[in-house]
């Protein structure tokens, strides 16, 4: 078939009579984006609230035992926990906000979220493999506080290398843990947004 | 002010909504995935729009939008508004025309076009919708030197699938 012709077809298609009234229209503008940085946006608010929801749940706990000994240290740590989670959402928010221009050209709008895609990820990987160490490090000290002057039937170098190497087994686990869920989480658009854009760039070479 | 917005921009679409229509044709597999793309572009038109201020082309500004909601969604059902759509873009022309083949030779056009990769896609749709190599860059961010090499090589492409696919191959 000839090209002249093809593009015959196409305008013929275009001066279809199709079904689409304005009420119908004006309910999808109800509806909200389901796109890729509109769900890690919903995503981002659903952390912030189970976030708030733990928080509460917790200062309920201290607020029940306020004879507790270590009570000021949880106090300060969930404090410094708090200003942390808080620092890394508005920097994630922030990032989500500049990830896409959906009017700018197609080749600088993929560009954009291919790179915001790939620190986003790298911040996700880094923050949960340093949160998973700090967290358990600060366990381990809040048990070694509450034990002290109990006796325990093991040495004590015994229990601090049990200690290390459940900690490094948890570190491992959860290494390759991360990297498979943001593999699957982000990975494949990753690539797809890599391969459209290496299509683009390998045109402009040749 | 919001209403009176909404009512330029839903004239608008009105107007070209076969533009939005024949991306969903292109990009998406099934009816099911037309519908969830066609809603996910109007949305993401609705959202730039008060930010349209006619720097560019009604056309451009749409492509642009349309085509970048097109290649970065990720394909998946969720809740949406029931819509009537046709199974193809058929009018009166079309109709007559059943008997020469009409519908035939469109079915053929956008097998071909989906045989295309993303990119080519993409050219090709904004070449048959007449549109130069000025507009064609300035939707898609590529040179117009390798707008051209990249078409000659598309319409080879689409010549040779064309032609199989008339030739029951």
């Amino acid at each position: 078939m000839e090209l002249e012709k093809l593009k015959e077809l196409w305008d013929n298609s275009s001066n279809a009579s199709l079904s689409m009234n304005a009420e119908g229209l004006s309910q999808i503008l109800n509806n909200s984006a389901r796109g890729p940085i509109a769900s890690i946006k919903r995503n981002l608010t659903i952390e912030v609230l189970l976030v708030i929801l733990l928080y509460g749940i917790i200062i309920w706990l201290i607020s029940n035992h306020v004879d507790s000994t270590i009570l000021y240290f949880d106090i300060i740590l969930l404090v410094v926990a708090g200003i942390l989670f808080l620092v890394y959402a508005f920097y994630k928010y922030k990032l989500l906000n500049k990830m896409e221009c959906m009017a700018c050209e197609v080749k600088s709008n993929l560009n954009l979220q291919l790179n915001s895609l790939e620190k986003l990820v790298k911040l996700y990987f880094r923050v949960g493999n340093i949160g998973i160490i700090l967290v358990y490090l600060v366990a381990g000290t809040i048990s070694y506080i509450e034990a002290s002057g109990e006796t325990v039937p093991i040495p004590h170098y015994v229990e601090i290398l049990l200690f290390l190497a459940i900690g490094a087994v948890l570190v491992v686990i959860n290494y390759h843990f991360s990297r498979w869920y943001l593999f699957n989480l982000y990975g494949k658009h990753i690539q797809k947004l890599k391969n459209i854009l290496y299509e683009m760039d390998e045109s402009e070479v040749r | 002010m919001k209403n009176r917005n909404e009512k330029e921009f839903l004239a608008l679409i009105s107007e070209h909504e076969g533009l939005i229509h024949k991306i969903c044709h292109v990009y998406a597999a099934d009816a099911l995935g037309k519908q969830d793309l066609f809603q996910e572009i109007v949305i993401q038109l609705w959202k730039s729009f008060e930010s349209f201020r006619n720097e560019s082309k009604i056309s451009t500004w749409m492509y642009r939008v349309a085509l970048n909601t097109a290649l970065t969604e990720k394909r998946k059902s969720s809740k949406k508004v029931s819509l009537s759509f046709p199974s193809s873009f058929k009018d009166d022309k079309a109709q007559e025309n059943v008997v020469d083949g009409y519908e035939e030779n469109l079915n053929i056009l956008y097998g071909a076009i989906s045989k295309l990769t993303e990119v080519e896609k993409a050219i090709v749709m904004l070449y048959l919708d007449d549109k130069g190599y000025g507009e064609m860059e300035e939707v898609l961010g590529i040179s117009q030197a390798t707008l051209r090499v990249k078409m000659n090589r598309v319409k080879e492409k689409l010549r040779q699938i064309t032609k199989s696919s008339q030739h029951g191959t």
